[in-house]
């Protein structure tokens, strides 16, 4: 086992479920022709990732992720015993600022939102447990690159940045100065460069082991207004989610 | 599909792969030995098994040193995954199957802070049962439909809202032309509680009087409520044939929410 065709099979059933998790279900047909292979890999793949709960066949022959893929989110957050407790954390800011509040973890090249705490605005908001944005944009991001100077070198030789918004940073002279900014005032401000008309701030998290950020995110003009409001509660926060992954580290 | 062509293929990765994700699922956490156990192989290859998973991202290394959790790449394809779901859409087959066997008309209700929306309908036989409009928004104790949604929030939000809902921070629907409205939901509210017990809300309509709603919750893959399912009709016909339309309401309502991944309370 874990051969190398099975080393295949499960790089390509790892292709079919990021495949359908961005575009919904499709045929067997758009399946061969987007992942590159055989159709007749693609049946016997789909045959595979069936008989396991992964994907199911629709009367019209298209193929989607089923919903045990929320469940296996749910297990995948709540493995995450680091941050056990960081939701109450969370949900304190939320409530005393009414912004959506996000704990996003460096990963690769990316931010990924591993909790949140919900505040009025959420239906406007990109960011979501499990989704990730580069390093070169957003509060969370820009911050927890900030945080990592390995990241750093990595991130600003890919300029020029592709663009989400006018406000995105492109250039790496820009990334470079933001980070520089974000190190000397202890925080990072995103004034709708992610989305437009959303801003939000976001403040390091000072635990080792992991680089980590606490973002609060709404309304870009609530945002501006109640900065300072909204740093006090981010600082606060910070230190108890410090707190909060420092205790799981000892007792690991 | 029989062992020796999965052997051949490689497809048996798939059935180690899924015994993994489950133990894991289970457990949170594992080192490798337990994940061997899970999985029927030697320590060897199920190290050989792991680094695959870890580079197909569904398996992370945890935060203790030498143990295995899912990986986060779950964590956004169940974000992605939830996206697809539109409740309506998942809803409509069930809804339709219970207007054909009631001849009622079947509505969908979610809420919008402390209201309830009808996002769905589909029309009954009776072109009275056209009493609830779509995009209609009711008072959380406004009916059944809306009901059930209130029943079924957590008891803190549902006592946040239950304020908010007879107290006066919340404006009073305003009356449109041509539609009169019966003062029964006020004096007689919903027992809130029976809702829960029963797994359904029977109530007469705030809208026409005479009318009527039986409805049943929504669930989620967590068991949260995500909607109401509501069958309307005449408030006689509804009681003359309480129990079938009763049983009609939860199917359908069960249905969609086995749609939407709830899948019952021992593995809620």
């Amino acid at each position: 086992m874990a051969s190398a065709p099975g080393n295949r099979v499960l790089a390509n059933a790892a292709a079919l479920v990021e495949l359908l998790a961005v575009t919904g279900p499709l045929n067997a047909a758009a399946i061969a022709e987007r992942l590159g292979v055989a159709r007749s890999s693609v049946y016997r793949l789909v045959e595979g990732a069936t008989a396991i709960g992964f994907t199911e066949t629709s009367a019209d022959a298209r193929v989607g992720l089923t919903t045990r893929f929320l469940r296996l989110a749910d297990a995948a957050a709540g493995a995450l015993t680091e941050w056990s407790g960081a939701e109450r954390v969370l949900q304190r800011v939320a409530d005393r600022t009414h912004q959506t509040v996000f704990l996003s973890v460096l990963r690769g090249d990316e931010s990924v939102c591993v909790a949140w705490a919900r505040g009025r605005g959420i239906d406007l908001l990109s960011l979501r447990p499990g989704r990730a944005l580069p390093l070169y944009a957003g509060a969370a991001g820009r911050s927890i690159l900030a945080q990592s100077s390995d990241a750093l070198d990595d991130v600003l030789a890919g300029a020029p940045f592709e663009p989400f918004t006018a406000a995105t940073l492109t250039s790496a002279a820009a990334l470079a100065d933001d980070v520089r900014s974000s190190r000397e005032q202890g925080f990072t401000l995103s004034d709708e460069d992610v989305t437009a008309g959303i801003g939000a701030i976001a403040v390091p998290i000072p635990c080792a082991g992991a680089v980590a950020s606490i973002s609060a995110g709404g309304l870009a003009e609530e945002i501006r207004a109640d900065r300072e409001d909204i740093l006090v509660e981010l600082r606060r926060a910070a230190l108890d989610l410090a707190a909060v992954h420092g205790r799981d580290r000892a007792e690991g | 599909m029989n062992t020796p062509t999965r052997e051949a293929s490689g497809l048996d990765i798939l059935d180690k792969a899924d015994a993994a994700l489950v133990a894991l699922e289970a457990e949170g956490s594992l080192a490798v030995s337990e994940l061997a156990a899970a999985v029927g192989e030697p320590v060897s290859s199920t190290y050989r098994l792991l680094r695959a998973l870890v580079s197909a991202g569904w398996v992370d290394h945890a935060a203790q040193r030498g143990r295995y959790r899912l990986g986060l790449a779950f964590m956004r394809i169940g974000s992605l995954v939830e996206d697809q779901l539109d409740i309506r859409a998942v809803a409509l087959p069930a809804m339709r199957h219970a207007r054909d066997v009631t001849g009622m008309g079947v509505s969908l209700w979610v809420r919008r802070g402390a209201r309830a929306a009808c996002i769905e309908r589909v029309d009954g036989e009776d072109v009275r049962s056209r009493d609830i409009r779509l995009g209609d928004s009711l008072p959380l104790l406004g009916g059944a439909g809306p009901s059930v949604l209130l029943a079924y929030l957590p008891a803190s939000e549902r006592d946040a809202l239950l304020t908010d809902a007879t107290g006066d921070s919340v404006p009073p629907v305003v009356d449109e032309p041509g539609r009169r409205r019966s003062a029964a939901t006020a004096a007689d509210p919903v027992d809130l509680d029976a809702v829960r017990t029963r797994g359904v809300a029977v109530a007469p309509s705030v809208v026409t009087p005479g009318f009527g709603s039986a409805a049943a919750p929504v669930l989620n893959h967590r068991g949260e409520i995500e909607a109401s399912l509501a069958v309307s009709g005449l408030m006689a016909h509804l009681d003359s044939n309480e129990s079938r339309v009763i049983d009609v309401v939860r199917e359908a309502a069960a249905s969609a929410s086995a749609e939407l991944g709830w899948v019952g309370e021992s593995r809620g």
